[in-house]
């Protein structure tokens, strides 16, 4: 899904999808009345397609493939912009998970087998300190495949 | 069942201890490699009925050895299962479309992963 941030030529924000939320942190309610610029970065004067150096909201760098288009048969002109994570923005994700999950493997395997009593008897209390660091390893886990889904959506692509 | 043969090909050695350790707790005989011409030197001596086959490999990539293994006589009997920290759609596909049996994602499970591979020996 590309995410719609309707603006006029001031480039206020004016509309916000949830593809946009999701892309850049901000909510509707946070970003409907901002400058575009002051939320993602600069902003390209001309129409067109271009290739943005943009920000997320928690200040991380994000490379956004950006089409602006002025629709000027609205009641009032205004910008409507769509942007995506550049490809090699969502390539750099898909590397950047299997180096996180590969490590993840062996933290939750070898913590598992300990907790099965593979290495030797396991206490009660041991064990239920070992089921505490499964379920952070694995929370973060669904938070690395989470942030992969959400990309590959908004990119369209096939980033992991 | 067990007592089979199997080669576990990732550069990963801690990767690579913890699938030994399952697959050993589970009664396999189990031989590692880190690289695709260790594969080829270990296939010399041993006659594994599986691999189980990392994809990023320092030398040629884990589709790429499953390939040239299906197309070599000697051992495109070996059933190959892909097992890898790539969880795209397109990774498994074309694992599959190789000729891996399966296609198992790290981290693993470690109760999916004997089940997998007790599954694909006897299929």
């Amino acid at each position: 899904m590309r995410e719609g941030i309707e603006t006029p030529p001031t480039c206020v924000v004016l509309a916000w999808n949830r593809g946009a939320e999701a892309l850049f942190g901000y909510s509707a309610s946070a970003a409907i009345g901002q400058p575009l610029a002051a939320l993602v970065g600069e902003v390209p004067a001309d129409p067109g397609e271009h290739v943005a150096s943009w920000r997320h909201q928690s200040g991380a760098p994000m490379r956004a493939d950006v089409v602006m288009r002025v629709i000027a048969a609205a009641p009032e002109p205004y910008i409507a912009v769509s942007a995506r994570p550049a490809a090699a923005a969502l390539e750099n994700l898909a590397t950047l998970a299997h180096e996180l999950r590969t490590p993840l493997n062996t933290i939750i395997g070898f913590t598992e087998l300990v907790r099965r009593g593979k290495a030797g008897p396991v206490t009660e209390r041991q064990q239920e300190y070992l089921d505490d660091s499964l379920t952070s390893a694995r929370q973060l886990l669904q938070r690395i495949n989470g942030v992969l889904d959400r990309a590959r959506r908004d990119g369209g692509g096939d980033g992991e | 069942m067990a007592n089979e043969t199997i080669v576990i090909v990732d550069d990963n050695a801690t990767n690579q201890k913890l699938v030994r350790i399952v697959l050993e707790e589970a009664d396999y005989t189990v031989h590692g490699a880190g690289d695709a011409a260790s594969v080829f030197a270990l296939l010399e001596r041993v006659s594994p009925q599986l691999i189980l086959m990392d994809i990023q490999l320092p030398d040629v990539n884990g589709i790429e050895l499953t390939r040239q293994l299906k197309a070599d006589p000697r051992h495109a009997h070996i059933v190959i299962v892909a097992l890898s920290a790539y969880a795209r759609p397109a990774d498994r596909e074309r694992a599959l479309a190789a000729g891996c049996a399966a296609y198992i994602t790290k981290p693993i499970d470690i109760d999916g992963l004997l089940a997998t591979v007790a599954a694909a020996l006897t299929a």
